[in-house]
């Protein structure tokens, strides 16, 4: 994709207040539309899905003084209808189609297997993964091994861990997603302390 | 934040890439216009993450899922941190007690349901571990089997792996040559790529002479009946599966030992998968080694 021309102040001010006139809601829709964007582009296959939705910002803030006082409805629906031109110029591009990008490194400096020194140590994430897992509470801490360690039929076995708790699937995803976030933000700064990531 | 079946059935089928495009709008304008429906597709998508990293995805869904939704570098990230949690726990399960059995809102139940009420949720999902080439594991996700004719020559090609491998053997190149001359083995050593930072492949430089390379595979452990490894190229083609593969103890603790023909890695980069059978016959992933080979100019 090439250079975007940042917003300028003005633009983005307006921008603002069109999603909300109130400043604190108007910062948050614009969060939520932003995230919102990433995502389906990401869903959608397209590998710089953050690039195409600030790019959707941009164009929807340097059109507002077109639209802003004819537009009706939800603001998010014409981040959308732009959304989904970008998503086609994308898939339009030379060569692109909604497939695997490989994000493989270019060719290695020809240093041998075994010869890494200075690179980062695999049991660092190991032993802050340890670490974390062991900070939970004792009920989380099983919860977690257990969403994780069953495997034959992961359908079956959540339910029936779900059965378990008296909750439902849905109660169960909901808890695993904050534990795992949680587990991840731990993991990011203990390896961060320990110096594991250079 | 409830979700039926038949919601999370939809929202399935549009993170595979199933729906038509009138649906799959409806859909989209939704996750921008209503917050807890996003929230609600985003939990089918860590679902989805899971059922891949344990191999509950049917071979197609598999494809569409490496094709959609690992096409960012947050999302291999997060696969990435998925599987990393996926080993450990499978590492640990066994020291779990057994589950209580289900009578309505049993004490264990219980326990759970308080706690749920009281936790908050943080923001931000953090991958768990630094990533290295991804891609690989993407791609060769999209493996697609040996076509009819070429099933016996990868038999036949395994069956001479195993003799390889087989300790009784001493490490010969070709098991069945008769009192073959001792090779010329390179060794090599590797983390699987869950631990590993993001950064390049190791590079195996290959001599002309040599003939055997043997992996020792840094390993997280578990408690295994069997081990096997499989290679495949980045581009997703499978090669061949190593079976019955020893473990020993090395520098760095336990390494699983995968010898291979040297003549089977031309150049090119590889995505070596470990996986072991545990003692109640599941199949779980062990580890994943991504490389590249070099052949030194002759």
């Amino acid at each position: 994709m090439k250079e975007r021309v940042p917003l300028t102040e003005e633009e983005f001010e307006r921008l603002l207040s069109w999603l909300n006139p109130d400043r604190e809601r108007s910062g948050r829709k614009y969060e939520e539309v932003r995230l919102g964007l990433i995502k389906i582009f990401a869903w959608n296959g397209c590998s710089d899905a953050e690039d195409l939705a600030d790019e959707t910002i941009n164009r929807v803030a340097r059109k507002l003084a077109e639209i802003k006082d004819t537009y009706v409805g939800d603001p998010a629906l014409y981040f959308y209808g732009v959304a989904k031109y970008l998503r086609w110029e994308w898939k339009k591009k030379a060569g692109r189609s909604i497939m695997l990008t490989p994000t493989i490194s270019p060719v290695a400096p020809a240093s041998q297997v075994g010869q890494e020194e200075g690179r980062d140590d695999p049991e660092v994430s190991y032993r802050c993964m340890h670490a974390c897992i062991a900070q939970l509470l004792p009920w989380e801490r099983e919860l977690f091994l257990r969403y994780y360690s069953g495997e034959k039929k992961p359908k079956n076995y959540r339910q029936e861990l779900a059965r378990q708790m008296g909750k439902s699937p849905n109660a169960l995803r909901v808890k695993i997603k904050r534990l795992r976030t949680s587990l991840g933000e731990c993991i990011r700064k203990c390896v961060a302390e320990m110096g594991g990531v250079k | 934040m409830k979700s039926s079946g038949r919601e999370q059935n939809l929202i399935r089928r549009y993170l595979l890439g199933d729906l038509d495009e009138k649906r799959r709008e409806r859909l989209e304008e939704k996750v921008l216009t209503d917050f807890k429906f996003r929230k609600r597709v985003l939990l089918v998508e860590d679902e989805l993450f899971d059922d891949y990293v344990v191999g509950a995805l049917p071979d197609d869904e598999r494809r569409k899922f490496a094709e959609r939704l690992l096409a960012t570098p947050e999302q291999v990230k997060k696969l990435e941190a998925v599987r990393a949690f996926n080993v450990y726990a499978s590492g640990v399960a066994g020291e779990l007690p057994p589950l209580p059995r289900p009578v309505g809102r049993d004490a264990f139940a219980a326990r759970w349901l308080n706690a749920f009420s009281q936790k908050k949720s943080r923001t931000i999902y953090a991958a768990a571990a630094a990533l290295a080439v991804i891609a690989s594991v993407l791609l060769a996700t999209l493996v697609l089997g040996p076509r009819p004719d070429e099933r016996g020559e990868r038999a036949a090609l395994e069956e001479e792996l195993a003799l390889l491998n087989d300790p009784r053997n001493g490490g010969g190149a070709a098991g069945q040559r008769p009192a073959p001359p001792p090779p010329s083995i390179k060794h090599v050593s590797l983390s699987p790529i869950l631990l590993r930072g993001q950064g390049e492949p190791p590079v195996v430089l290959l001599d002309k002479g040599t003939e055997v390379v043997r992996f020792e595979l840094g390993f997280l452990g578990g408690d295994y009946l069997s081990l096997e490894a499989t290679l495949r190229t980045v581009e997703g083609s499978e090669m061949f599966t190593v079976r019955r593969l020893p473990s020993a103890s090395g520098e760095k603790g336990q390494v699983v030992i995968c010898k291979v023909l040297a003549r089977l890695l031309p150049d090119g980069d590889y995505l070596l998968t470990l996986r072991g059978t545990s003692r109640d016959g599941q199949s779980k992933d062990a580890g994943e080694y991504y490389f590249r080979v070099t052949h030194a100019a002759h």
